[in-house]
C-alpha cells in the first residue's frame, strides 16, 4: 500500500462503505433524537466541558435542530446526493457535538470524525448513487489507501500500548472482564489467571498484527476470519449484555463495517457474483408449473375443525360471565396491552426463634417471574404457596403468613390486601375479595 | 337443488384449487428461523438456566406434567427446539420436524404460567397447523392446495380481530389504560406530551388500526409491505409499547403470516429483484474494475504534502502519553487521543464539598459520571460549580475534592489534595496539576 503512488483503483470498495457508513450515521442520529426526545440524556447534558472556551454551548432546541439534521444529511451521504456538502456538514456538526463534552472523549466517536473528514475529501459520492451523475472510471488509489491506513491504525497503536502495560500483559485485566462472565452457565469455568493471561496474549498479537495482515493482499481474505470473529465476541460477550454490560458501543459494527474498504473492487465483485448465482440457483428450483392434484378432502375437514376451535377458543374469556379484570389471565386473548395491571405485593413471614416479621419479597426488587403473581388471586396464591414449601424445605415453618397488596387495574386502584393469616386459611377465593386485618410490626 | 350443488362446488374451489407453494415454503423458513433464533436467544442469555434450573418460584397453570421433568432435561430440550428449527428452516423431515418441536418446546411453554407470551402460544398453534400441510420433499413442481394458505390468512385475522375486541372496553376507550401504559416514556416526551384528547384520539385509533390490518389484505394485498414498513418504524421507534418489539415476537410472527396474503410467486420476483440489485452493484463494478493502461494521473504535490502532514500527525498524537505523560497512568490530564481502548480499570469515588466563606455553611456534592477522569475535567467542573453558586448566593464559595480512586484492582488510594480550593486554582499546560496527590510509591509495581 503506497499512499503517494500516482494508480488509480476501482472505486466500488468506496462507495459500498458509503452506503453502509451512511446507514449507520441515519440509525445513530435516530437514537438520538429519541433519547434526546425521552430526555434521557438531558440529566448529562447540563454540564459541558468543552475543549476551547469560545465554543457557543447549545441550547435544547438548538440540540435536537442539529440532530435531525443530522439524520437528513445522512440520506444525502448514502444516497450519494450532494455528497461532499452532505459529508462535510455531518463533520462539522459532529466536531461541534465532540468538542462540547471533554469529559465523555470516546475513541470510536473520534475514529468515526476521523473518517468523516477523509470522506469529505474523497470521491465516494460519484459512485452508486441515485443521482443522475455518471460513476468515474476510477478514483486515486491514495482515497481508499487513506482509509485503509486511518482504520488500520488504532488497532495497532492499542495493540503496542497494551504490549507495553504491566497489568494487560500479565493478563490480570483480562481475568478481571472474564470474570463477569461467570454467572453465565457456559462461561462458569472461565475465571482463572491462565485463560485470562492466553487471551490478553492472542489479543494483543491481534491488535499489532491485524492492521497489516488486512493491507496485505496475500493474507487479507484469511485475516476477515479472525478480524469479523474478535469483534464479534467483544459485542455479544466480552462486552455484552451477559457481561453485565451495554455493549462496547458502535466500534464493532463500523469495524465490520470497514471490512468493505480492505478489499479491491475485483474481489467484492467475484464475491458478489457467488451470491447473485446462489440465489439464481434458488430461483431455478422455484418452479411455476401448476399442476393438477387429487382433491383429497379429508385433511382440509380436520384442519378447519382445529382451526375453528383455535380461531374461537377467545370467546371462553368473553363467555364466562363471573370473570372480572382482576380474575382475568388473559391466556389466548391475543392482546396483552388492552388491560393494564401493576401494584405491588409484599409477603411477610415470622421467624420461628426471634418471632420478627420478615419481608419474603422486597417490594423494590421484584424478579421478573414474580410480576405475573401481581395480576391475579391465583398469582398471589402461588406465591404464597411456593414460600411455604421453601420455608419447609428448609426446615422453617411458622403457622401465620401476612400480606400487604395493592392492585392497580387500569391506573384505578381496585384492591388492596393486608393481614396476618394462618396458613391453612390462604385459599385462593381469599384474594378474589379484599381484606384487612392487623399489619405485623416488620423487619425488612 | 343447483344453488346447493354451486353453493359447494365454490367452496370446494376456494379450498382445493391447486396453487404454487412458493410463499408457504418462505413462510416456513421464516418460522424455522424465528424458532432457531429464539432457541439461541435462550442460550445466550442463560435463560433455561436462570428460569428453569435455578428458579424457585413457578405456577403450573396447566397439566403439571412439566414439574416431573428433571430440571437439568430443558437445556437439552432447548436445544432440542434448536434442532427441529433448523430442520424446519431446511424444510427436511416434513411433519416430523413440526412433532419434535412441539415435544421439545410444550413443556418448556407449560413449566411456569410466569413466563408465557402471547407469541408463545401463536408459534405453537402456527406450528401445529404447519405439520399438516403437504411436505414435498423436493420444492420443484411442488404445489400444495390452496386451503394451506387460507388457514393462516384465517388465523392472521381472526387474531387481529380478537385484539380488536379486546380494545373495546371503557377503560381503554377512554385513555385510561393507554395513559397507564405510556406514563414512563411518552408522557415524559418533550416533543410529543400528548393531551387527554389525543390519548383518546390514539385509544380509539388502534382499534380502527388494527381493524383494518385484519381486512385490507384481503382485499388490496399490494399494500401489506407498505403497512409493514410503517409498523416496523414504529416498533423500532418504540414510542408506544416500549417493550413490545424487543420481549416479543408478537410483531415479527404478525409480519410472516402477512407475507400469505402476498401473491403465492412473490419469492421468485423477490428474489429477482436482488439479483438485478447485485447485478447492478456488480455492473458498476465492472465498468470500473479495469482501469486503462494510462490510468495513472499525477497527485498535485500540495495533495502529497497534506496526505503526508495527515499520515505524520496520526501517527505522532498517540505517542504522546508516553513522551509528555509519563505518569499518565496515575493521572490523565486530558483526552489523549492515543487509542488507548480498555487499557485500564478505574474506579473512582467521592465528592466535592462546598464551603460558603461568610457561612461557613457547607454541602456536598457528587460529579456526574466522567466528570473525574481527568484533573483537568474536574478543575472545569469545579469552576462551574463556583460560577453558578457565585451568582445564586453572590459569594465565592471554597471548593475541595474528597476522591479517591483505584486503578486496575490496586487498592483505593486518596487521590485529590483536599486542602487545596480548587475555586482558585488555575490549570497550567505542561505543570503537574497541585490538586492532584503524587502517586503512592510502588503502586504499579
Amino acid at each position: 500500500m503506497n499512499l503517494f503512488n500516482n494508480s488509480r483503483s476501482n472505486g466500488l470498495p468506496l462507495y459500498l462503505f458509503r452506503i453502509v457508513f451512511g446507514v449507520f450515521l441515519l440509525l445513530s442520529s435516530l437514537s438520538i433524537i429519541k433519547k434526546i426526545t425521552l430526555r434521557h440524556i438531558m440529566h448529562t447534558a447540563e454540564i459541558y466541558i468543552p475543549y476551547f472556551n469560545f465554543i457557543p454551548l447549545p441550547s435544547y432546541t438548538a440540540s435536537l435542530i442539529l440532530v435531525c439534521t443530522l439524520s437528513l444529511l445522512s440520506i444525502f451521504f448514502m444516497i450519494g446526493y450532494r455528497f461532499k456538502l452532505a459529508s462535510g456538514l455531518i463533520f462539522l456538526i459532529s466536531l461541534y457535538f465532540f468538542s462540547l463534552h471533554m469529559e465523555r472523549f470516546n475513541n470510536h466517536y473520534y475514529l468515526v470524525l476521523l473518517i468523516l473528514l477523509l470522506f469529505t475529501v474523497s470521491d465516494a459520492g460519484k459512485g452508486l448513487s441515485l443521482t443522475k451523475e455518471k460513476a468515474p472510471e476510477s478514483i486515486p488509489s491514495w482515497q481508499l489507501n487513506l482509509l485503509r491506513f486511518q482504520c488500520a491504525i488504532p488497532y495497532f497503536f492499542s495493540g503496542i500500548q497494551k504490549l507495553l502495560d504491566n497489568d494487560w500483559r500479565s493478563g490480570a485485566l483480562m481475568q478481571h472482564r472474564l470474570r463477569n462472565l461467570t454467572p453465565h452457565s457456559l462461561f462458569s469455568q472461565i475465571d482463572s489467571y491462565t485463560i485470562g493471561s492466553i487471551v490478553a496474549k492472542l489479543a494483543i498479537t491481534f491488535d499489532i498484527a491485524i492492521g497489516f495482515l488486512l493491507i496485505n493482499k496475500k493474507t487479507r481474505r484469511w485475516a476477515a476470519i479472525p478480524f469479523l470473529g474478535f469483534h464479534l465476541i467483544n459485542h455479544f460477550i466480552i462486552f455484552g449484555k451477559i457481561a453485565g454490560r451495554d455493549s462496547v458501543g458502535v466500534f464493532p459494527h463500523i469495524a465490520i463495517a470497514s471490512l468493505i474498504i480492505f478489499f479491491d473492487g475485483d474481489e467484492i465483485s467475484k464475491g458478489l457474483s457467488i451470491l447473485k448465482e446462489k440465489f439464481n440457483q434458488f430461483q431455478l428450483k422455484l418452479s411455476n408449473q401448476v399442476l393438477t392434484l387429487q382433491k383429497s378432502i379429508f385433511r382440509p375437514y380436520i384442519v378447519s375443525i382445529i382451526l375453528s376451535i383455535i380461531i374461537l377458543f377467545p370467546i371462553y374469556r368473553y363467555a364466562n360471565y363471573t370473570q372480572t379484570y382482576w380474575k382475568d389471565l388473559r391466556i389466548g386473548t391475543w392482546n396483552s396491552h388492552a388491560l393494564k395491571k401493576t401494584g405491588f405485593l409484599d409477603i411477610y413471614y415470622q421467624h420461628n426463634q426471634t418471632g420478627e416479621w420478615i419481608l419474603y419479597i422486597p417490594r423494590t426488587n421484584l424478579f421478573i417471574p414474580h410480576y405475573k403473581a401481581l395480576e391475579s388471586p391465583e398469582g398471589h396464591y402461588q406465591l404464597a404457596q411456593n414460600l411455604k414449601s421453601q420455608m419447609e424445605s428448609t426446615g422453617l415453618f411458622v403457622p401465620y403468613v401476612g400480606f400487604i397488596s395493592e392492585i392497580v387495574i387500569n391506573g384505578s386502584k381496585v384492591k388492596k390486601f393486608q393481614g396476618i393469616l394462618p396458613w391453612e386459611e390462604l385459599t385462593e377465593q381469599l384474594f378474589e375479595t379484599e381484606f384487612t386485618k392487623s399489619i405485623p410490626e416488620t423487619k425488612q | 337443488m343447483n344453488n346447493q350443488k354451486n353453493t359447494s362446488t365454490s367452496i370446494e374451489n376456494l379450498i382445493l384449487t391447486p396453487v404454487i407453494n412458493h410463499s408457504l415454503i418462505l413462510f416456513k423458513i421464516m418460522i424455522g428461523v424465528l424458532i432457531s433464533f429464539l432457541a439461541i436467544r435462550n442460550i445466550y442469555f442463560d435463560f433455561i438456566h436462570t428460569a428453569y434450573i435455578n428458579n424457585t418460584f413457578y405456577w403450573p397453570i396447566w397439566p403439571q406434567m412439566a414439574q416431573h421433568i428433571p430440571r437439568s432435561m430443558f437445556t437439552y430440550l432447548n436445544l432440542g427446539t434448536l434442532l427441529f428449527g433448523i430442520q424446519i428452516a431446511r424444510q427436511k423431515w416434513g411433519a416430523w420436524s413440526y412433532f419434535g418441536y412441539l415435544i421439545c418446546y410444550l413443556p418448556l411453554f407449560t413449566f411456569n404460567y410466569t413466563y408465557y407470551e402471547d407469541y408463545q402460544l401463536l408459534l405453537i398453534t402456527i406450528c401445529v397447523l404447519l405439520s399438516l400441510t403437504s411436505h414435498q420433499k423436493a420444492i420443484k413442481s411442488a404445489q400444495i392446495q390452496s386451503w394451506e394458505i387460507l388457514i393462516f390468512k384465517l388465523l392472521f385475522s381472526s387474531i387481529l380481530l380478537w385484539r380488536v375486541i379486546a380494545y373495546l372496553n371503557i377503560a381503554w376507550l377512554s385513555g385510561t389504560t393507554l395513559k397507564t401504559v405510556l406514563a414512563p416514556t411518552v408522557l415524559k416526551n418533550l416533543l410529543f406530551s400528548p393531551s387527554n384528547w389525543i390519548i383518546i384520539a390514539i385509544s380509539i385509533s388502534l382499534p380502527i388500526f388494527e381493524c383494518c390490518l385484519a381486512l385490507i389484505p384481503w382485499k388490496f394485498p399490494k399494500l401489506i409491505p407498505g403497512l409493514w414498513i410503517g409498523l416496523l418504524l414504529y416498533f423500532y421507534t418504540n414510542i408506544f409499547f416500549d417493550s413490545e418489539f424487543q420481549y416479543s415476537q408478537m410483531p415479527l410472527l404478525l409480519f410472516a403470516l402477512s407475507t400469505l396474503f402476498l401473491p403465492a410467486d412473490y419469492p421468485k420476483n423477490f428474489i429477482k429483484k436482488i439479483t438485478q440489485l447485485l447485478d447492478k452493484i456488480i455492473q458498476a463494478g465492472k465498468s470500473i474494475s479495469t482501469p486503462s493502461q494510462n490510468s495513472t494521473q499525477q497527485i498535485s504535490p500540495t495533495v502529497k504534502t497534506l496526505i503526508a502532514v495527515y499520515v505524520i500527525i496520526q501517527l505522532i498524537i498517540p505517542l504522546n502519553v508516553y513522551t509528555i505523560l509519563p505518569n499518565h497512568k496515575w493521572v490523565i490530564t486530558y483526552p489523549t487521543f492515543s487509542w488507548s481502548m480498555k487499557k485500564q480499570r478505574t474506579v473512582q469515588y467521592g465528592y466535592l464539598t462546598l464551603v460558603n466563606p461568610t457561612t461557613k455553611e457547607t454541602s456536598q456534592i457528587k460529579p456526574p459520571d466522567g466528570v473525574l477522569d481527568t484533573p483537568l475535567t474536574l478543575l472545569i467542573y469545579a469552576h462551574q460549580l463556583r460560577d453558578s453558586y457565585k451568582s445564586q448566593y453572590g459569594v465565592t464559595p471554597e471548593i475541595y475534592a474528597h476522591l479517591r480512586k483505584s486503578i486496575n484492582n490496586r487498592p483505593i488510594t486518596p487521590y485529590t489534595n483536599p486542602e487545596i480550593d480548587l475555586s482558585k486554582v488555575n490549570y497550567q499546560f505542561g505543570k503537574s496539576p497541585s490538586w492532584i496527590l503524587p502517586q503512592p510509591e510502588n503502586y504499579f509495581k
